[in-house]
Protein backbone atom coordinates (compact mmCIF):
# COMPACT_ATOMS: atom_id res chain seq x y z
CA UNK A 1 0.00 0.00 0.00
CA UNK A 2 2.83 2.27 0.69
CA UNK A 3 4.23 1.75 -2.65
CA UNK A 4 0.79 2.26 -4.66
CA UNK A 5 0.58 5.42 -2.23
CA UNK A 6 4.02 6.66 -3.49
CA UNK A 7 3.10 6.04 -6.92
CA UNK A 8 -0.05 8.57 -6.70
CA UNK A 9 2.19 11.31 -5.03
CA UNK A 10 4.68 11.13 -7.45
CA UNK A 11 7.25 10.25 -4.76
CA UNK A 12 8.20 6.31 -6.49
CA UNK A 13 8.47 6.74 -10.18
CA UNK A 14 12.51 7.84 -10.17
CA UNK A 15 12.85 4.27 -7.87
CA UNK A 16 10.80 2.78 -10.72
CA UNK A 17 12.14 4.05 -13.19
CA UNK A 18 15.77 3.16 -11.64
CA UNK A 19 14.89 -0.49 -11.31
CA UNK A 20 13.42 -0.58 -14.59
CA UNK A 21 16.35 0.77 -16.30
CA UNK A 22 19.16 -1.32 -14.31
CA UNK A 23 16.63 -4.89 -15.05
CA UNK A 24 17.78 -3.14 -18.79
CA UNK A 25 21.52 -3.06 -18.23
CA UNK A 26 21.32 -6.82 -16.81
CA UNK A 27 19.55 -8.34 -20.14
CA UNK A 28 21.90 -5.91 -22.16
CA UNK A 29 24.79 -6.89 -20.09
CA UNK A 30 23.88 -10.92 -20.23
CA UNK A 31 23.67 -10.70 -24.00
CA UNK A 32 26.62 -8.64 -24.35
CA UNK A 33 28.23 -11.69 -22.84
CA UNK A 34 26.76 -13.81 -24.71
CA UNK A 35 27.71 -12.27 -28.20
CA UNK A 36 30.97 -11.89 -27.36
CA UNK A 37 31.10 -15.46 -26.81
CA UNK A 38 29.17 -16.13 -29.69
CA UNK A 39 31.95 -13.98 -31.80
CA UNK A 40 34.56 -16.00 -29.91
CA UNK A 41 33.60 -19.07 -31.71
CA UNK A 42 32.94 -17.83 -34.77
CA UNK A 43 36.56 -16.78 -34.74
CA UNK A 44 37.86 -19.99 -33.74
CA UNK A 45 35.58 -21.78 -36.01
CA UNK A 46 36.34 -20.40 -38.98
CA UNK A 47 40.17 -20.88 -38.23
CA UNK A 48 39.93 -24.10 -37.08
CA UNK A 49 37.80 -24.78 -40.89
CA UNK A 50 40.64 -23.48 -42.59
CA UNK A 51 43.52 -25.57 -40.75
CA UNK A 52 41.76 -28.74 -41.04
CA UNK A 53 41.26 -27.83 -45.31
CA UNK A 54 45.13 -27.49 -45.13
CA UNK A 55 45.48 -30.52 -43.37
CA UNK A 56 43.28 -32.33 -45.59
CA UNK A 57 44.31 -30.74 -48.76
CA UNK A 58 47.95 -32.22 -47.47
CA UNK A 59 46.97 -35.53 -47.11
CA UNK A 60 45.04 -35.61 -49.61
CA UNK A 61 41.90 -37.03 -48.05
CA UNK A 62 40.77 -39.24 -45.46
CA UNK A 63 43.04 -41.79 -44.46
CA UNK A 64 40.62 -44.25 -42.42
CA UNK A 65 41.84 -45.56 -39.11
CA UNK A 66 45.88 -45.73 -39.51
CA UNK A 67 47.59 -42.49 -40.38
CA UNK A 68 49.51 -44.27 -43.52
CA UNK A 69 49.80 -41.69 -46.43
CA UNK A 70 48.64 -43.98 -49.37
CA UNK A 71 50.58 -45.54 -52.44
CA UNK A 72 51.84 -48.72 -54.28
CA UNK A 73 52.76 -51.16 -51.64
CA UNK A 74 56.77 -50.23 -50.61
CA UNK A 75 55.94 -47.24 -50.76
CA UNK A 76 53.02 -46.69 -48.47
CA UNK A 77 54.80 -43.99 -45.47
CA UNK A 78 53.86 -43.21 -42.44
CA UNK A 79 52.34 -39.84 -41.71
CA UNK A 80 53.15 -39.07 -37.39
CA UNK A 81 51.18 -35.59 -37.99
CA UNK A 82 48.36 -36.57 -40.26
CA UNK A 83 45.34 -37.41 -38.92
CA UNK A 84 43.01 -40.44 -39.04
CA UNK A 85 39.31 -39.94 -39.13
CA UNK A 86 38.98 -40.49 -35.72
CA UNK A 87 42.13 -38.15 -34.91
CA UNK A 88 39.91 -35.32 -36.59
CA UNK A 89 36.61 -36.17 -34.82
CA UNK A 90 39.07 -36.16 -31.38
CA UNK A 91 41.23 -32.72 -31.89
CA UNK A 92 38.08 -30.43 -33.03
CA UNK A 93 36.56 -31.91 -30.33
CA UNK A 94 39.02 -30.82 -27.50
CA UNK A 95 39.02 -27.57 -29.19
CA UNK A 96 35.23 -27.12 -29.10
CA UNK A 97 35.20 -28.56 -25.37
CA UNK A 98 36.46 -25.03 -24.83
CA UNK A 99 33.15 -23.64 -25.38
CA UNK A 100 31.27 -26.43 -23.67
CA UNK A 101 30.16 -27.86 -26.98
CA UNK A 102 29.40 -31.81 -26.79
CA UNK A 103 30.57 -34.12 -29.88
CA UNK A 104 26.91 -33.82 -30.60
CA UNK A 105 26.98 -29.70 -31.10
CA UNK A 106 29.16 -29.76 -34.27
CA UNK A 107 29.96 -31.72 -37.56
CA UNK A 108 32.71 -32.17 -40.28
CA UNK A 109 31.86 -32.92 -44.14
CA UNK A 110 34.19 -32.90 -46.90
CA UNK A 111 32.99 -32.51 -50.41
CA UNK A 112 34.64 -33.76 -53.35
CA UNK A 113 35.33 -32.44 -56.67
CA UNK A 114 31.89 -33.86 -57.93
CA UNK A 115 30.05 -32.63 -55.27
CA UNK A 116 29.33 -35.54 -53.43
CA UNK A 117 29.60 -35.10 -49.43
CA UNK A 118 30.86 -37.41 -46.90
CA UNK A 119 30.51 -37.06 -43.47
CA UNK A 120 33.43 -37.10 -41.17
CA UNK A 121 31.50 -36.44 -37.82
CA UNK A 122 27.64 -36.42 -37.07
CA UNK A 123 25.47 -37.11 -34.58
CA UNK A 124 28.54 -37.05 -31.90
CA UNK A 125 30.41 -39.82 -33.28
CA UNK A 126 33.00 -40.39 -36.37
CA UNK A 127 30.58 -41.48 -38.93
CA UNK A 128 32.90 -44.06 -40.44
CA UNK A 129 36.64 -44.64 -38.91
CA UNK A 130 37.59 -47.16 -41.28
CA UNK A 131 36.54 -44.84 -44.47
CA UNK A 132 39.24 -43.88 -46.30
CA UNK A 133 39.02 -40.93 -49.26
CA UNK A 134 41.26 -40.76 -52.17
CA UNK A 135 41.22 -36.63 -53.65
CA UNK A 136 43.13 -36.43 -56.89
CA UNK A 137 46.46 -34.15 -56.94
CA UNK A 138 44.94 -30.55 -57.96
CA UNK A 139 41.09 -31.45 -57.14
CA UNK A 140 39.26 -28.58 -55.94
CA UNK A 141 37.31 -29.86 -53.04
CA UNK A 142 35.80 -28.33 -49.75
CA UNK A 143 35.47 -28.89 -46.25
CA UNK A 144 32.43 -27.54 -44.09
CA UNK A 145 31.91 -27.29 -40.46
CA UNK A 146 29.29 -26.32 -38.49
CA UNK A 147 29.20 -25.77 -34.70
CA UNK A 148 26.03 -25.04 -32.65
CA UNK A 149 25.76 -22.07 -30.25
CA UNK A 150 24.18 -21.74 -27.37
CA UNK A 151 23.77 -18.45 -25.19
CA UNK A 152 24.95 -19.48 -22.07
CA UNK A 153 23.69 -16.60 -20.01
CA UNK A 154 20.77 -14.92 -22.61
CA UNK A 155 18.95 -17.86 -23.33
CA UNK A 156 15.97 -16.32 -22.09
CA UNK A 157 16.10 -13.70 -25.38
CA UNK A 158 17.14 -16.23 -27.99
CA UNK A 159 17.93 -19.45 -28.67
CA UNK A 160 21.76 -19.60 -30.24
CA UNK A 161 22.27 -20.00 -33.93
CA UNK A 162 24.39 -22.59 -35.92
CA UNK A 163 28.37 -21.21 -37.03
CA UNK A 164 28.51 -22.69 -40.79
CA UNK A 165 31.96 -22.79 -42.52
CA UNK A 166 32.99 -23.62 -45.62
CA UNK A 167 36.15 -23.09 -47.26
CA UNK A 168 37.41 -24.70 -50.86
CA UNK A 169 40.98 -26.48 -50.48
CA UNK A 170 43.36 -28.12 -53.55
CA UNK A 171 44.38 -31.14 -52.37
CA UNK A 172 48.22 -31.22 -52.98
CA UNK A 173 49.47 -34.95 -51.98
CA UNK A 174 50.62 -37.17 -55.10
CA UNK A 175 50.40 -40.81 -55.00
CA UNK A 176 53.16 -42.36 -55.56
CA UNK B 1 14.88 19.10 -19.73
CA UNK B 2 18.48 21.49 -19.23
CA UNK B 3 16.63 23.34 -16.88
CA UNK B 4 15.97 20.18 -15.10
CA UNK B 5 19.15 18.98 -15.65
CA UNK B 6 20.73 22.39 -13.61
CA UNK B 7 18.38 22.61 -11.18
CA UNK B 8 19.36 18.37 -10.53
CA UNK B 9 15.46 16.65 -10.23
CA UNK B 10 17.03 14.23 -12.36
CA UNK B 11 14.29 13.42 -14.50
CA UNK B 12 16.53 13.43 -17.55
CA UNK B 13 18.35 10.47 -15.91
CA UNK B 14 16.30 7.31 -17.06
CA UNK B 15 16.67 8.99 -20.89
CA UNK B 16 20.45 9.42 -20.81
CA UNK B 17 20.15 5.46 -19.63
CA UNK B 18 18.24 4.43 -22.29
CA UNK B 19 20.52 6.18 -24.68
CA UNK B 20 23.37 4.38 -22.81
CA UNK B 21 21.37 0.91 -23.84
CA UNK B 22 21.01 1.57 -27.75
CA UNK B 23 24.21 2.55 -28.03
CA UNK B 24 25.21 -0.44 -26.34
CA UNK B 25 23.24 -2.48 -28.72
CA UNK B 26 24.48 -0.27 -31.87
CA UNK B 27 28.05 -1.22 -30.51
CA UNK B 28 27.08 -4.91 -30.25
CA UNK B 29 25.36 -4.69 -33.88
CA UNK B 30 28.70 -3.68 -34.88
CA UNK B 31 30.57 -5.96 -33.64
CA UNK B 32 28.62 -8.81 -35.52
CA UNK B 33 29.65 -6.73 -38.77
CA UNK B 34 32.87 -6.54 -38.17
CA UNK B 35 33.23 -10.20 -37.11
CA UNK B 36 31.52 -10.93 -40.61
CA UNK B 37 33.98 -8.64 -42.30
CA UNK B 38 37.12 -10.22 -40.95
CA UNK B 39 35.68 -13.88 -42.56
CA UNK B 40 35.15 -12.07 -45.63
CA UNK B 41 38.37 -10.88 -46.18
CA UNK B 42 40.07 -13.82 -44.65
CA UNK B 43 38.08 -15.90 -47.00
CA UNK B 44 39.04 -13.71 -49.80
CA UNK B 45 42.63 -13.62 -48.81
CA UNK B 46 42.50 -17.68 -48.75
CA UNK B 47 40.81 -17.92 -52.08
CA UNK B 48 43.16 -16.07 -53.62
CA UNK B 49 45.86 -18.13 -52.19
CA UNK B 50 44.10 -21.26 -52.96
CA UNK B 51 43.71 -19.79 -56.74
CA UNK B 52 47.25 -18.28 -57.25
CA UNK B 53 48.76 -22.18 -56.06
CA UNK B 54 46.04 -24.21 -58.61
CA UNK B 55 47.03 -22.15 -61.02
CA UNK B 56 50.88 -22.01 -60.13
CA UNK B 57 50.49 -25.86 -59.82
CA UNK B 58 48.43 -26.50 -62.93
CA UNK B 59 47.94 -23.91 -65.14
CA UNK B 60 48.73 -26.67 -68.15
CA UNK B 61 44.94 -27.98 -66.92
CA UNK B 62 43.86 -24.64 -69.05
CA UNK B 63 45.73 -26.53 -72.29
CA UNK B 64 45.95 -30.15 -71.83
CA UNK B 65 43.51 -32.72 -70.08
CA UNK B 66 45.74 -34.09 -67.27
CA UNK B 67 43.52 -37.22 -67.51
CA UNK B 68 44.51 -37.91 -71.14
CA UNK B 69 47.02 -40.61 -71.66
CA UNK B 70 47.77 -40.58 -75.39
CA UNK B 71 50.98 -40.11 -77.01
CA UNK B 72 50.21 -37.65 -78.98
CA UNK B 73 49.83 -34.38 -76.68
CA UNK B 74 47.76 -32.28 -79.30
CA UNK B 75 45.39 -35.29 -79.17
CA UNK B 76 45.29 -33.87 -75.43
CA UNK B 77 44.31 -30.26 -75.87
CA UNK B 78 41.49 -29.31 -75.02
CA UNK B 79 39.48 -27.54 -77.75
CA UNK B 80 38.78 -24.36 -75.92
CA UNK B 81 39.22 -22.97 -72.26
CA UNK B 82 35.51 -23.79 -71.21
CA UNK B 83 35.88 -27.00 -71.49
CA UNK B 84 39.07 -27.49 -69.33
CA UNK B 85 39.35 -28.62 -65.93
CA UNK B 86 41.19 -25.23 -64.88
CA UNK B 87 37.78 -23.32 -66.44
CA UNK B 88 35.91 -25.71 -63.73
CA UNK B 89 37.56 -25.66 -60.52
CA UNK B 90 37.98 -21.83 -60.85
CA UNK B 91 34.17 -21.39 -60.98
CA UNK B 92 33.87 -23.76 -57.99
CA UNK B 93 36.42 -21.70 -55.95
CA UNK B 94 34.93 -18.40 -56.73
CA UNK B 95 30.79 -19.46 -56.36
CA UNK B 96 32.23 -20.83 -53.21
CA UNK B 97 33.87 -17.75 -51.95
CA UNK B 98 31.17 -15.38 -52.98
CA UNK B 99 28.88 -17.57 -50.97
CA UNK B 100 30.72 -18.43 -47.82
CA UNK B 101 31.83 -14.49 -47.45
CA UNK B 102 28.63 -13.31 -48.27
CA UNK B 103 30.11 -10.91 -51.59
CA UNK B 104 27.90 -9.58 -53.46
CA UNK B 105 30.96 -8.92 -56.34
CA UNK B 106 34.19 -10.61 -57.02
CA UNK B 107 37.05 -9.85 -59.82
CA UNK B 108 40.33 -11.92 -60.36
CA UNK B 109 42.62 -11.56 -62.49
CA UNK B 110 45.98 -13.30 -62.98
CA UNK B 111 48.89 -11.98 -65.44
CA UNK B 112 52.59 -11.89 -65.63
CA UNK B 113 52.27 -7.98 -66.25
CA UNK B 114 52.94 -6.65 -62.83
CA UNK B 115 51.25 -3.11 -63.76
CA UNK B 116 48.20 -4.30 -65.84
CA UNK B 117 45.07 -3.33 -63.01
CA UNK B 118 41.59 -4.78 -63.16
CA UNK B 119 40.77 -2.86 -65.78
CA UNK B 120 42.95 -4.54 -68.23
CA UNK B 121 40.92 -7.83 -67.00
CA UNK B 122 40.24 -9.32 -70.35
CA UNK B 123 43.42 -9.30 -71.65
CA UNK B 124 45.37 -11.08 -69.51
CA UNK B 125 45.96 -14.44 -68.70
CA UNK B 126 42.81 -14.95 -67.14
CA UNK B 127 39.94 -12.92 -65.79
CA UNK B 128 37.19 -14.07 -63.82
CA UNK B 129 34.32 -12.09 -63.32
CA UNK B 130 31.42 -13.25 -61.20
CA UNK B 131 28.00 -12.06 -58.94
CA UNK B 132 25.92 -14.37 -56.68
CA UNK B 133 24.96 -16.97 -59.40
CA UNK B 134 26.45 -15.57 -62.29
CA UNK B 135 30.55 -16.75 -62.61
CA UNK B 136 32.42 -15.74 -66.27
CA UNK B 137 36.00 -17.23 -66.52
CA UNK B 138 38.32 -15.74 -69.71
CA UNK B 139 41.61 -16.94 -70.10
CA UNK B 140 44.12 -16.31 -72.81
CA UNK B 141 44.41 -18.52 -75.94
CA UNK B 142 46.82 -22.45 -75.52
CA UNK B 143 49.22 -20.72 -77.39
CA UNK B 144 49.59 -17.75 -75.36
CA UNK B 145 50.12 -19.34 -72.39
CA UNK B 146 52.39 -21.66 -74.16
CA UNK B 147 54.83 -19.01 -74.36
CA UNK B 148 54.07 -17.16 -72.03
CA UNK B 149 54.10 -19.72 -69.29
CA UNK B 150 57.54 -21.49 -68.42
CA UNK B 151 58.65 -22.83 -64.36
CA UNK B 152 59.70 -19.65 -62.46
CA UNK B 153 57.77 -16.93 -64.12
CA UNK B 154 56.47 -14.06 -62.19
CA UNK B 155 52.82 -13.97 -61.97
CA UNK B 156 50.20 -12.08 -60.03
CA UNK B 157 47.01 -12.04 -58.94
CA UNK B 158 44.33 -9.37 -57.70
CA UNK B 159 40.99 -9.86 -56.35
CA UNK B 160 38.98 -7.29 -55.98
CA UNK B 161 35.70 -7.76 -53.77
CA UNK B 162 32.78 -6.06 -52.25
CA UNK B 163 31.76 -7.78 -48.80
CA UNK B 164 28.93 -5.22 -47.29
CA UNK B 165 28.61 -4.96 -43.80
CA UNK B 166 25.07 -6.93 -43.22
CA UNK B 167 23.87 -5.35 -40.17
CA UNK B 168 25.08 -1.72 -40.06
CA UNK B 169 28.08 -0.56 -40.67
CA UNK B 170 27.12 0.60 -44.03
CA UNK B 171 24.63 2.88 -42.59
CA UNK B 172 26.54 4.51 -40.66
CA UNK B 173 29.19 4.63 -43.87
CA UNK B 174 32.35 4.38 -42.15
CA UNK B 175 34.36 2.11 -45.06
CA UNK B 176 34.51 1.42 -48.37
CA UNK B 177 33.12 -2.32 -49.25
CA UNK B 178 35.43 -3.20 -51.95
CA UNK B 179 38.62 -4.94 -50.68
CA UNK B 180 41.49 -5.02 -52.97
CA UNK B 181 44.35 -8.15 -52.45
CA UNK B 182 47.51 -8.35 -54.59
CA UNK B 183 49.63 -11.38 -54.47
CA UNK B 184 53.07 -12.26 -56.66
CA UNK B 185 53.47 -15.96 -56.80
CA UNK B 186 55.29 -18.19 -59.71
CA UNK B 187 54.60 -20.74 -62.25
CA UNK B 188 55.79 -24.06 -60.58
CA UNK B 189 54.91 -26.01 -64.39
CA UNK B 190 56.95 -26.19 -67.44
CA UNK B 191 55.66 -24.66 -70.29
CA UNK B 192 54.75 -27.74 -73.01
CA UNK B 193 58.12 -27.69 -75.26
CA UNK B 194 60.10 -28.21 -71.77
CA UNK B 195 57.69 -31.05 -70.83
CA UNK B 196 58.27 -33.70 -73.79
CA UNK B 197 57.97 -37.08 -72.03
CA UNK B 198 54.46 -36.00 -70.75
CA UNK B 199 52.79 -33.98 -68.48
Amino acid sequence: MKFMDKLKNNKAMITLNRVISYFILVIVLFFGIDICLFLTQSVVTSYQTAYYAEKISIQGGLLGRENILPGPINSQKTCNSCYTNSDISKTFGQTMENFGLTPYDWSIALIDSDGAKTWVHRNGTTVNPNQKLRFDYMSVNEIAITTKFTPKVSGFLWRGANISKQITFVSEYIER
Amino acid sequence: MLKRLKNNKGDAEPLFFICGIVLALILLWFALDIINLTWSRYTIRREAQTMSRLYALDWVSAVWDPDCHSSTMSACEYPNFEASKLHGDFIRITESAISNARLSDMNIMITDNEDATLADCDTQLLCIRATPGATTVRAASASILKTRLNYGTDLYITVEATAPYRYIGDTLGIRDPVYTVKNKFASERFSKDDMRGGH
